[in-house]
């Protein structure tokens, strides 16, 4: 099958081969004409482009790695990582009150944000197997009421019932963590470990290796028992079922896997950034982190790890020119900025609701041809 | 798997704690009479930079982990040298913040180094 793809495809011409692409692609696609029409406009030089592109890549990356784990077990986009995310900052918070330093402190964080990230994930997959088909609203909104729930643990938990001794965190009444952490102790300590300076641009070696660890396991993963199982259960739930494959514990893996990593990759974002928003860092990680991959390409059901890169660095890329290019435009940055959030949430809306139209009209042609074999059995039955 | 977690959690807290050392150049009463300031140390902790304290001067330096050498060399008041010590030590009380006192250290004190918790 694939061979007579590749048959059609070498003897299509350029054009047509650019075509396919472009409708193949056609969000990425959208991003890249955007960017080139921007970027002149904004004034950056290439080297400051670069260096802030590298910086977002190493920041976001292994955030946006954790969606493709649940997209493969068809479970859709995982707003549910969300609450990985917190587990990440609790970790935070504690290495932050213990006085741990530089990578100790920082592995210690996400061995610890471990444990919560799978009970988190655990529960996230029990509900969504009650949500079958509808796992992205559900993730999305569990998200909210997870926040809810992290929200009264940090604000009202945290120094109270559980022992937080440092003044710098809790808040001046005695109780609850303070709007902002200041994580110098684990402040980019990752991104400093092996740095490196080509053409005067920094490149963090170790975060990059870090990422591409995860690429090289999520590779290896795919060829597994376990890995091969979740594409079945993605391509078709009761046929994997029939087959004998324990639909609902695959599923339950596939989401506790995710948030474990999004543990993870809150922490390598945070390290980055250097400071914690206690009640706000986790809230718009989930929907930037789907924004990124589906501008990349991929789509609800069907993700791979280029799609990452490419839609980190298209998606991040629009927030660094935009405003600039608003600005220089227009005369007002904010306009600019206004732009790049209509033109990126539109562009998913288009890809959310592209995708779900494919998705019926190959339902229909499916239905279609099963009525025209029942029809033909029809006739021949009465012949 | 779970063992080793825990086990490694516990190798890294101990590796990375980070510890306050207050450098302390000031006069200290010790068991045999008063140690005075020195003219001039300088003082430098595992591999971080050399820090110079002159009487009443007071420094700090963030270190991880429980083991630590010192090094000082005092001075006298035309700056020559009168003197230099090296330590090994360990910090085994409970605290986060340890005043290392220059003066009983020249003087080879026992208690040269104390836990210190700041007033509230």
């Amino acid at each position: 099958m694939k061979s007579v793809e590749k048959k059609k495809k070498e003897q299509q011409s350029l054009p047509e081969r650019f075509i396919l692409l472009i409708t193949e692609y056609p969000v990425p696609a959208l991003f890249i004409v955007i960017s080139i029409l921007a970027i002149p406009a904004s004034g950056f030089s290439v080297g400051y482009l670069t260096q802030e592109l590298i910086t977002r890549l190493v920041r976001n990356s292994f955030l946006v790695l954790s969606l493709i784990i649940p997209i493969m077990a068809g479970m859709g986009l995982n707003f549910g990582m969300t609450l990985g995310a917190m587990a990440g900052q609790i970790a935070l918070i504690f290495i932050t009150d213990w006085g741990i330093i530089g990578l100790p402190g920082l592995f210690l964080a996400m061995i610890l944000s471990m444990p919560m990230s799978v009970l988190f994930g655990y529960a996230t997959g029990k509900i969504l197997n009650k949500a079958k088909g509808r796992e992205m609203v559900t993730s999305f909104i569990l998200a909210f009421f997870a926040n809810g729930i992290y929200q009264l643990i940090v604000l009202y938990g945290m120094g109270s019932v559980i022992n937080i001794g440092s003044d710098a965190l809790v808040l001046s009444r005695g109780y609850g963590i303070r709007n902002a952490v200041n994580l110098i102790n684990v402040r980019q300590v990752m991104d400093n470990l092996v740095p490196i300076k080509l053409f005067g641009i920094n490149i963090p070696l170790a975060t990059f290796l870090f990422i591409t660890l995860l690429c090289v396991m999520i590779l290896w993963f795919k060829k597994t028992k376990l890995g091969q199982d979740m594409r079945a259960i993605g391509q078709d739930m009761a046929v994997a079922d029939a087959a004998g494959i324990a639909v609902e514990k695959t599923r339950i893996i596939a989401i506790v896997i995710s948030t474990v990593l999004a543990g993870i990759g809150q922490i390598i974002y945070l390290q980055n950034i250097g400071t914690m928003n206690t009640y706000n860092s986790h809230e718009q990680i989930g929907m930037f982190s789907i924004a990124a991959i589906l501008i990349g390409g991929a789509t609800v059901s069907k993700a791979k790890i280029g799609n990452v890169f490419l839609g980190v660095m298209l998606f991040h890329l629009m927030f660094v020119v935009s405003p600039m290019a608003g600005k220089n435009l227009i005369g007002s940055a904010m306009l600019g900025e206004y732009f790049r959030v209509f033109v990126s949430y539109g562009v998913i809306s288009i890809a959310l609701v592209l995708h779900a139209w494919k998705r019926l009209k190959e339902q229909e042609r499916s239905r279609a041809g099963l009525q025209g074999i029942a029809t033909e059995e029809a006739r021949g039955s009465e012949a | 798997m779970l063992l080793v977690l825990v086990l490694l959690s516990v190798f890294l807290y101990n590796i990375g704690k980070g510890y306050t050392l207050l450098l302390d150049n000031k006069d200290i009463e010790l068991p045999g009479g008063t140690a005075k300031a020195l003219a001039m140390v300088e003082v430098q902790v595992d591999n971080e930079e050399p820090i110079e304290l002159y009487p009443r001067d007071r420094d700090m330096v963030l270190v991880n982990g429980k083991s630590h050498t010192i090094s000082i060399t005092a001075y006298n008041k035309s700056f020559a040298e009168i003197g230099s010590y090296k330590i090994r030590f360990k910090l085994r009380e409970k605290s986060d913040m340890f005043l290392l006192s220059m003066p009983a250290l020249a003087a080879e004190a026992e208690d040269w180094i104390s836990p210190f918790s700041p007033q509230r």
